[in-house]
């Protein structure tokens, strides 16, 4: 089963990546100039699986809390992982547009803000996790500082609806090919978002029980 | 197009990389769940 699931993620992966290199050419008026957006394939799908990991590290702490059932702590500490990977993602591709089409690698814009504020709260709670020793309060903690950094998720979405920005809301497609890549691209980072919490919560599970072993 | 080129280099090196260390981890995870099947 993990096996299909890895292997369907590369395939649309890589056709995503394949139709997005040769038919995806966008582009958006901005400022009166034509600009190039085909970074939108990347950048656009690792923001989402960055908040939707937000969203199931919100949904994991609220339970932990309730239930104070582990597994909710594991799927919270992977879905944090993952959180990392698709928000250093979703940051150095934004830095590379920007420093392209803007002239610089970053600016003090609202939703350019919120997402480097995504990277540092994933950052701080890995750095949380580590350092609290007792596998009980680490828990609990951890649970309370998902449900805090999810905050930031609303925030960064309506930021460049609410606010005047650099960043552009929304960018439309010009052709059905475009539109397909783009939500292969978006089903393939969901797919790979899934695969990586649901290995890293398996990993985390059977290294607590190794663990629990060994001291008794 | 040369920058979604970019971008899209930076996006699989940061998930293969994250994945090579996701990986190794399994792996010796592995490794201690079989030694612990040989003590017993």
């Amino acid at each position: 089963m993990r096996r299909l699931l890895i292997l369907l993620t590369f395939v649309l992966l890589a056709a995503s990546t394949w139709m997005s290199l040769t038919v995806g050419e966008v582009t958006a008026a901005e400022a009166g100039i034509t600009v190039e957006k085909n970074i939108v394939y990347v950048h656009v799908p690792s923001a989402i699986c960055a908040s939707l990991c937000f969203v199931v590290l919100l949904v994991a702490g609220i339970a932990y809390l309730g239930t104070n059932s582990p597994a909710y702590d594991y799927i919270g500490a992977a879905s944090a992982e993952a959180a990392f990977v698709f928000a250093t993602v979703l940051n150095a591709t934004g830095c590379v547009f920007a420093r392209a089409f803007w002239g610089y690698w970053w600016t003090p814009s609202p939703r350019l803000i919120t997402s480097a504020i995504l990277w540092f709260l994933s950052v701080a709670y890995l750095i949380l996790r580590a350092g609290v020793p007792d596998p009980a309060r680490r828990a609990r903690a951890c649970a309370v500082f998902g449900i805090i950094a999810f905050l930031d998720v609303p925030l960064l979405f309506i930021s460049a609806r609410l606010i005047k920005d650099i960043h552009i809301a929304n960018v439309e497609f010009e052709t059905a090919w475009q539109g397909a890549a783009f939500g292969l691209s978006i089903l393939g980072t969901l797919l790979l978002g899934f695969l990586l919490i649901w290995l890293k919560a398996d990993v985390l599970k059977c290294r607590a029980k190794l663990e629990e072993e060994l001291v008794d | 197009m040369k920058y979604l080129a970019l971008a899209v280099s930076v996006a699989w090196l940061v998930y293969f990389a994250y994945l090579f260390v996701l990986d190794r981890q399994i792996r010796d995870l592995r490794r201690r769940l079989d030694a612990r099947t040989r003590d017993m």
